[in-house]
């Protein structure tokens, strides 16, 4: 298997995931206003519905960058520092005692499978986009530049 | 060497900006609740402790136990109601505490559908929908629900007009069923059920109501409480508190709050209903339920 084809499989993996994360998170906004009404458990700053809205604006604004004509690093960068940032949250709420995730809204409740797939995923991203990051700012970086970028 | 694109320089101040705000909110989150003299774990603990003082009654399905809650309704002032009146709700707590203590469809059925001749129900199909996403698939409950041959005989019940309304009783029976604690169904374990009762403290208010809503939340929010808790209606009554108010000016009802002790977590908490009298069936009928704590609201259903 080609590197160019290992690369585009896994930005697919993580466009489709962030995707049905995000549309998962809209769900629940309309589908149970009343439990989105109260403090998000982690960032008590947003309402949960508030704090879910963010979240799934920002998944839809990574698989633009994913999907869209960006350089190979932003897309890396952009997965990394997702999955950094669902890590975070995810230890918070380990931490605090708080076990259930909102990640895909109440569906991560009601199939504990489905929560434990997102946690292998996150691994997957993270690990995935920091080696993709690297070699991809490597490889940019390494690229000599041509005329008219230089002439910028 | 090619220098780091604009793009990739945008997401890096963006994302190191989310992360800095995320690491400061989860390290703020942590902090509180790990600390032992956060005055919010404080009031939390007083009021546990408070609660779970006390005699409480164990929740049983005996004649002893009816005669208890009996004992507990007549101690209660409530002149205003008369001799057939009081043995209803006498009746209605009584099933309210048997369908909240064993899950059982059946017991809940006397509860939530506890009718006289000539009333009927309209089940919530939005409101059941959102209890089906919790509990386990539709599939399950439809398979359990083409086995089951012993539909109940719910009379007046039948009476509403959305889809076919047997099939849908029967598939509430099927999620509270599956929501009980029961081992063949043990896909939903009842983490909050009621164990026991506190009659001590016992408390009940008739009032007239002439306006809607009819809500004993206020009342609940000013008494110590950590989270009020009110299930959604998943089934609402023919005649209901607006038709009664619309034909004689105003609605009976009964305010009841008590204390009951659980197999969950928080081990005892306040609770209260609400029941309004249909005249007509002579019957007081469930209008809402409050809990002083903010359960899965998967567990409690109404």
């Amino acid at each position: 298997m080609k590197i160019n084809h290992i690369q585009r499989f896994f930005l697919g993996f993580c466009a489709t995931l962030l995707f049905l994360t995000a549309c998962a998170k809209l769900v629940q906004i309309f589908m149970d206003p009343a439990a989105v009404r109260a403090p998000d458990p982690i960032v008590h700053q947003f309402q949960t519905g508030v704090f879910l809205l963010m979240v799934a604006t920002i998944e839809f604004v990574i698989v633009a960058l994913i999907v869209g004509n960006t350089p190979l690093s932003t897309k890396y960068l952009s997965i990394t520092i997702i999955s950094i940032c669902f890590g975070v949250y995810r230890y918070a709420a380990f931490a605090s005692g708080k076990i259930n995730c909102s990640c895909m809204g109440l569906w991560s409740q009601k199939y504990p499978i489905l929560s434990q797939l997102l946690l292998l995923s996150l691994v997957v991203m993270l690990t995935g986009g920091l080696a993709g990051l690297c070699w991809s700012i490597m490889k940019e970086r390494r690229r000599p530049m041509n005329l008219q970028e230089a002439a910028r | 060497m090619k220098p780091l694109s604009k793009s990739f320089i945008a997401v890096l101040i963006a994302g190191a900006g989310v992360l800095v705000f995320l690491l400061y909110s989860s390290s703020n989150t942590i902090k509180q609740s790990r600390a032992v003299d956060n005055p919010d774990t404080i009031r939390i603990k007083g009021y546990l402790t408070n609660w779970a003082k006390g005699e409480f009654v164990s929740i049983e399905n005996s004649p002893t136990f009816a005669r208890k809650v009996n004992e507990a309704i007549e101690g209660i002032d409530l002149q205003t109601l008369s001799a057939a009146q009081k043995n209803k709700l006498m009746e209605g707590f009584y099933n309210l505490l048997q369908a909240y203590s064993n899950r059982d469809a059946e017991y809940f059925h006397k509860y939530r559908f506890a009718l006289g001749s000539g009333a009927s129900v309209v089940v919530n199909p939005g409101q059941l929908k959102n209890i089906e996403r919790v509990l386990p698939s539709a599939k399950d409950v439809e398979k359990a629900v083409r086995k089951s041959k012993n539909l109940h005989d719910l009379g007046a019940v039948k009476e509403y007009s959305s889809g076919d309304p047997e099939f849908l009783i029967e598939k509430y029976r099927e999620l509270l069923m599956t929501a009980s604690d029961n081992p063949k169904n043990g896909a939903m374990k009842c983490t909050d059920c009621w164990k026991g009762v506190n009659f001590s403290v016992l408390s009940a208010e008739v009032f007239a109501s002439q306006a809607e809503p009819i809500t004993g939340t206020w009342r609940m929010e000013r008494e110590p409480n950590i989270g009020v808790y009110k299930p959604e209606n998943l089934v609402t009554f023919k005649p209901s508190p607006a038709d009664l108010i619309s034909a004689n000016g105003s609605v009976q009802c009964v305010y009841v709050k008590f204390m009951v002790k659980t197999s969950g977590l928080v081990s005892a908490y306040p609770a209260s209903a609400i029941w309004y009298w249909s005249p007509a069936q002579e019957a007081w009928l469930p209008h809402e339920l409050l809990l002083g704590c903010q359960l899965n609201s998967t567990s409690i259903l109404f």
